[in-house]
C-alpha cells in the first residue's frame, strides 16, 4: 500500500509539470503584449519606452525557456508575482485571502450533495418505478435542464426577497452560506442521484446479489451491506472528481451571491486582464485536479480488495 | 414409495416484455422424493435453471409465474415473502453455477459465511465463525483458517464452488439444489466437486436436485432423471432405466451426443488413460 | 427510422418546439412586435399589454422582442458551436482511427487530458487569456468539446474498420475517401446525432451562463443569459423580469435533452 502511494505520487509529478507548463504557455499566447496590458490597466500611456521598461520589470525580454524556469522556481516558492492592477498586492496574498471562503462553500455543498444524493439514489433504486422514483426522476430532469444561475436568482427571490429568511449575498451574516451552498449542490445532486441509482440497479442484477438471496439474507442487509458498498465503490471516482467541479462551479455561484471567493477573484481578474491572477487560478485548479485524482486512486485502492494486493 | 418432499404442479413461467409475453416454461409437473436425488438434464436454454429459480421465488417482476410449488405442505408461490426467505437457505439451499461471481468481491469469505449462518441458524457471531471453519474442514480444504480470511478473487473457481457446497451443507437443509455446479469449474476441480456431491448423497440426509447439461454427471449421481427441452419435460423416470431403455428421441439424442464425445475423447487420449478415468466413473 | 420518429410523441413535440424556435429566430424582424433595442424611459417596467405582450425591462425595452431576438445568439451560436465541434472532432477522430500508430497515440493522450480536466476551468482559461467576448466563448466551448467526438469517432472507425463489408471494399480496391464517405459516415452519423443533440442543451446553458457573467454576449445585445443578468439587478423591485428568459432556456434545453433521449432509443433499439 505504501509503495503504491509513493509510486502514484511520483507519477503525479510529471502531470504537475505539464499543468505548470500549460499555465505558463497560455499567458504567453495572449494576443496582446503582457507588458502593454500591464501598463494599460494602470492607465499609463504605453509609449515605447514605458513598454520596454515594463518588459524589463516583468522579465519578458529573456528567452522563453529561461523565463519558464524562473517562473517555475518562483512558483515553487509560492511566489506568483504581483497583481497587474494593484501593484503592491501579491497574487499569493489575493488567493489566500479568498480561498477560505471558496473552500467553505465547496465543503458545505459537497456535504449537501452526499447527504442528499446517497439516500435518494438508494431509495430510487430500491423502489424503482414507484411514485417516489418517478418524482425524483422528473426533478433530476429539470435539474439538468435548468441553468444554475437561474436557480440561484430564483432562490434569492424566494428566500431572501419574499420570505426574508436569509441574506441575499456576502458571507458576513449568519446563514449567508445556505443559499449559495444549496444552489451549487443542486446540479451535482441530480448527477449523483442518477449515478448512484444506476450503479445500484446495475449491481442488483449481479450474481452475488442473487446468491445472497439464495442464502436467505434479508433484503435490507443485501441492499445496505452489499449493493450499497459496491455501488459507492464505483461512484467514488465520480464523487472525488466532483470536488474539482464544485470548486470550479463556484465561479458562477460566487458571482450571483457576492461570495468573496476565488471564483469572483478570477472573474474580476478576467475583466481587468489581470493575467498573473488568472494564471495562478489555472495553475491552482490544475494542481487541485491532480491532487483529487491522486486521492481518488488511493481511496479506490484502499476500498477494493482486488486492487489492494499485488502491489 | 418414498414421500415427496417437494411437489411441483403445472408450473408455468412467462417472460413479459413491454408488449409481448413469451413462454419460458410451459406447464411442467414433477416431484422430489425424500432422500433421493433428482437430476434435470437438457441443453442450455431448455429452462432447467429457470425452474429452480421459479421454485424459490427468485425471478424478478418481469416474469410471470403460475402453478403450485408445495414444500412440506407450504405453497411456496403463495407464501409471503418473509416465510419464503426463511425457507430459502435454511430449508432449501442452492449451489450456483458461477462460483467466481457469486460472492461479494468486497468482503472476505469469512464475513459472507458468518452472515449466512447468523441469519439462518440464529447463532452468535462466535458460533458462526466456528461453523464456518467446520464447514470448510468438512470439505477437506487445506488451511481453512487462511481460506476464511481470503477475498473471493483470491480463490479459484473450484475452491469457491466447494465453499458454496460447504455453506449449503452446514445449513443442514432438507433440499439442496445444485444448478450446473460443474460448468464453470476447471477439469481437475470438476472431479473434486463431483466427489463432494457423491459424498453428500451417501452421508447426509438430504434430498437433492441436480441440474446439468452433462448427462454423464447426472447419470452418476441422480436416482431419477427429468429431461427438459424448450421449457417442457420430454421424459422422466429412474435414471438407469431411462439411460438404457429410453425411446424418446430427444433423450436418445442427448445420450448419443454424449457417447460421441466420449468416443472422440478416447481417440484423443488413447484407450489406457480413458479407461483409468472411466474406472473412476467420470465418463 | 423516420416512421419511428413520428410515432414517438415526445420526439415529435420537442422537435416541433425546437424547429418553431429556430424559425421564430430566423424571422425575428417580422415576428417581433417591437425593436428589441429601442429604449423608452416613460414605459419602464410596463406590465404586459397590447403593445408589450410580456412587458418591458429596466430601460423600457420590449421583453418579448428581446426574447425573440435573443434566440439568435443563444440557439444559433450554440448550433454553430456544435457544428464546428463535430467537424473538428470527426476529422481528428477519423485521422486517429485510420492512422493508428504514433499519431493516434499522441492524439489520444491529448484527448484524455482534455476530457479529464474540468470544462469550466478550461473555458475560463481560454476566455481569460483571449479576452471577454462571445467569439472567444465559442472558441473555448469548441476547444473543450471536440475531444468527446474525436474519441467516439475513433473507436467507431476502429470498430467498423474490421467489419466484413469494409474489408471487402478494401480488397476490391475502393479508394479510402470513398470508403469513409460512403460506408463509415452513415454508420457513425446516428451516434453523432444523438450525442450532438444532448450536447446542444449543454452548450446553450454554457453560453448563456458566460453571458450572464458578462463574459459572453455583451450588452446591449439581446441574449437570454445577459437578460437574466440584467433582471438580477432589479430582483427586489421587479422580480418578474427574470421569469421569461429563464423559462425560455429551461424549455429549450429540456427539449434538446428529451429529443436526444428519444433519438437514442429510436436509433439504438438494443438498449431498450
Amino acid at each position: 500500500m505504501k509503495k503504491y502511494i509513493i509510486k502514484r505520487m511520483l507519477m503525479a509529478l510529471p502531470m504537475m509539470l505539464a499543468v505548470s507548463f500549460v499555465a505558463f504557455v497560455l499567458i504567453n499566447l495572449i494576443p496582446a503584449d503582457p507588458a502593454e496590458v500591464a501598463l494599460r490597466v494602470n492607465e499609463i500611456i504605453p509609449t515605447e519606452e514605458a513598454i520596454e521598461g515594463m518588459r524589463e520589470e516583468l522579465g519578458l525580454n529573456k528567452p522563453y525557456f529561461q523565463r519558464y524556469i524562473t517562473w517555475l522556481w518562483d512558483v515553487l516558492h509560492l511566489d506568483f508575482g504581483n497583481s497587474y492592477v494593484n501593484k503592491d498586492r501579491t497574487v499569493l496574498g489575493e488567493i489566500t485571502r479568498s480561498l477560505p471562503a471558496t473552500l467553505e462553500l465547496a465543503t458545505a455543498s459537497l456535504f449537501i450533495v452526499m447527504v442528499v444524493s446517497i439516500p435518494v439514489g438508494v431509495l430510487c433504486a430500491v423502489f424503482k418505478d414507484s411514485v417516489f422514483d418517478r418524482i425524483v426522476r422528473i426533478f433530476i430532469f429539470i435539474g439538468t435542464a435548468m441553468p444554475n444561475y437561474w436557480v440561484g436568482i430564483l432562490l434569492i427571490w424566494l428566500f431572501s426577497v419574499k420570505l426574508d429568511l436569509v441574506p441575499t449575498g456576502g458571507n458576513r451574516e449568519a446563514g449567508a452560506i445556505i443559499l449559495p451552498a444549496i444552489t451549487l449542490s443542486l446540479t451535482y445532486i441530480s448527477t449523483y442521484v442518477r449515478l448512484i441509482r444506476n450503479n445500484m440497479l446495475e449491481n442488483m442484477t449481479e450474481n452475488y446479489v442473487f446468491y445472497a438471496k439464495v442464502r436467505g439474507l434479508q433484503n435490507r442487509s443485501i441492499i445496505l451491506k452489499h449493493v450499497l458498498k459496491n455501488s459507492l465503490q464505483s461512484s467514488v471516482t465520480a464523487l472525488g472528481m466532483s470536488i474539482v467541479q464544485l470548486v470550479s462551479g463556484t465561479v458562477v455561484i460566487e458571482n450571483i451571491f457576492s461570495w468573496p471567493g476565488i471564483g469572483r477573484l478570477c472573474i474580476t481578474a478576467i475583466f481587468n486582464r489581470d493575467y498573473p491572477i488568472i494564471q495562478a487560478y489555472i495553475l491552482m485548479m490544475g494542481i487541485l485536479f491532480i491532487f483529487c485524482n491522486l486521492c481518488v486512486d488511493i481511496l479506490h485502492h484502499k476500498l477494493d480488495p482486488r486492487l489492494r494486493e499485488g502491489i | 414409495m418414498a414421500t415427496e418432499i417437494l411437489k411441483v404442479n403445472n408450473l408455468k413461467v412467462q417472460h413479459k416484455d413491454h408488449t409481448t409475453s413469451r413462454d419460458i416454461i410451459s406447464d411442467i409437473s414433477f416431484g422430489l422424493k425424500k432422500n433421493r436425488c433428482l437430476g434435470i438434464v437438457g441443453e442450455s436454454g431448455s429452462g432447467k435453471s429457470m425452474t429452480c429459480k421459479a421454485i424459490l421465488g427468485l425471478l424478478n417482476n418481469s416474469f410471470d409465474v403460475k402453478g403450485d410449488v408445495i414444500f412440506n405442505d407450504i405453497h411456496l408461490l403463495k407464501a409471503d415473502k418473509r416465510k419464503i426467505r426463511h425457507i430459502r437457505g435454511k430449508e432449501i439451499s442452492m449451489i450456483l453455477q458461477n462460483p467466481m461471481t457469486a460472492f461479494d468481491p468486497l468482503y472476505p469469505i469469512q464475513e459472507q459465511m458468518i452472515e449466512t449462518f447468523i441469519e439462518n441458524l440464529a447463532v452468535s457471531k462466535k458460533e458462526a465463525l466456528n461453523l464456518s471453519l467446520k464447514a470448510l474442514e468438512d470439505m477437506y480444504m487445506h488451511c481453512p483458517k487462511d481460506v476464511l480470511k481470503k477475498y473471493p478473487h483470491q480463490l479459484s473457481g473450484g475452491m469457491l464452488q466447494r465453499i458454496m457446497i460447504g455453506i449449503a451443507l452446514a445449513l443442514k437443509p432438507s433440499i439442496i439444489i445444485a444448478d450446473e455446479p460443474t460448468t464453470a469449474v476447471d477439469a481437475i476441480n470438476v472431479v473434486k466437486v463431483m466427489e463432494e456431491f457423491t459424498r453428500i448423497k451417501e452421508n447426509h440426509n438430504t434430498s437433492m436436485i441436480f441440474i446439468s447439461h452433462d448427462l454423464g454427471a447426472v447419470a452418476r449421481i441422480a436416482d431419477d432423471v427429468l429431461v427438459m427441452k424448450d421449457g417442457e419435460i420430454v421424459e422422466q423416470g429412474e435414471t438407469q432405466y431411462l439411460l438404457r431403455n429410453s425411446k424418446n428421441q430427444h433423450t436418445r439424442y442427448l445420450i448419443d451426443t454424449r457417447k460421441a464425445l466420449v468416443d472422440r475423447f478416447h481417440l484423443a487420449v488413447g484407450q489406457g488413460e480413458a479407461h483409468a478415468i472411466r474406472s473412476k466413473g467420470y465418463l | 427510422m423516420l416512421k419511428k420518429l413520428i410515432k414517438d410523441k415526445i420526439a415529435v413535440i420537442t422537435l416541433i418546439i425546437i424547429l418553431t424556435t429556430m424559425m421564430v429566430g430566423v424571422f425575428a424582424e417580422e415576428i417581433a412586435p417591437n425593436d428589441p433595442d429601442k429604449t423608452s424611459i416613460i414605459s419602464k417596467y410596463a406590465e404586459g399589454s397590447q403593445e408589450f405582450p410580456l412587458g418591458t425591462d429596466h430601460l423600457g425595452r420590449c421583453i418579448l422582442s428581446r426574447l425573440i431576438y435573443g434566440i439568435r445568439p443563444t440557439v444559433f451560436l450554440s448550433l454553430l458551436t456544435m457544428l464546428c465541434t463535430i467537424v473538428i472532432g470527426t476529422a481528428i477522430g477519423m485521422i486517429s482511427g485510420y492512422a493508428r500508430g504514433l499519431l493516434d497515440e499522441v492524439i489520444m493522450r491529448i484527448v484524455d487530458i482534455m476530457l479529464s480536466f474540468p470544462s469550466q476551468v478550461m473555458i475560463l482559461a481560454v476566455v481569460g487569456m483571449m479576452g471577454v467576448g462571445i467569439r472567444n466563448v465559442i472558441i473555448a466551448s469548441i476547444a473543450i468539446k471536440w475531444a468527446w467526438y474525436a474519441r467516439m469517432i475513433r473507436s467507431t472507425v476502429i470498430k467498423y474498420n474490421n467489419k466484413n463489408y469494409i474489408l471487402y471494399a478494401k480488397t476490391i480496391g475502393t479508394r479510402k475517401s470513398f470508403i469513409i464517405t460512403r460506408h463509415m459516415l452513415p454508420n457513425i452519423l446516428s451516434e453523432i446525432i444523438v450525442l450532438a443533440t444532448l450536447d446542444t442543451g449543454w452548450v446553450i446553458i454554457s453560453i448563456s451562463t458566460l453571458s450572464f457573467l458578462g463574459l459572453g454576449v455583451q450588452a446591449p445585445a439581446a441574449e437570454w443569459g445577459a437578460m437574466l443578468s440584467e433582471a438580477k439587478n432589479v430582483i427586489t423591485s421587479h422580480p418578474t423580469q427574470m421569469l421569461a428568459p429563464g423559462l425560455a432556456i429551461l424549455i429549450l434545453v429540456s427539449s434538446f435533452n428529451m429529443l436526444g433521449d428519444s433519438l437514442r432509443d429510436i436509433l439504438d433499439p438494443k438498449e431498450v
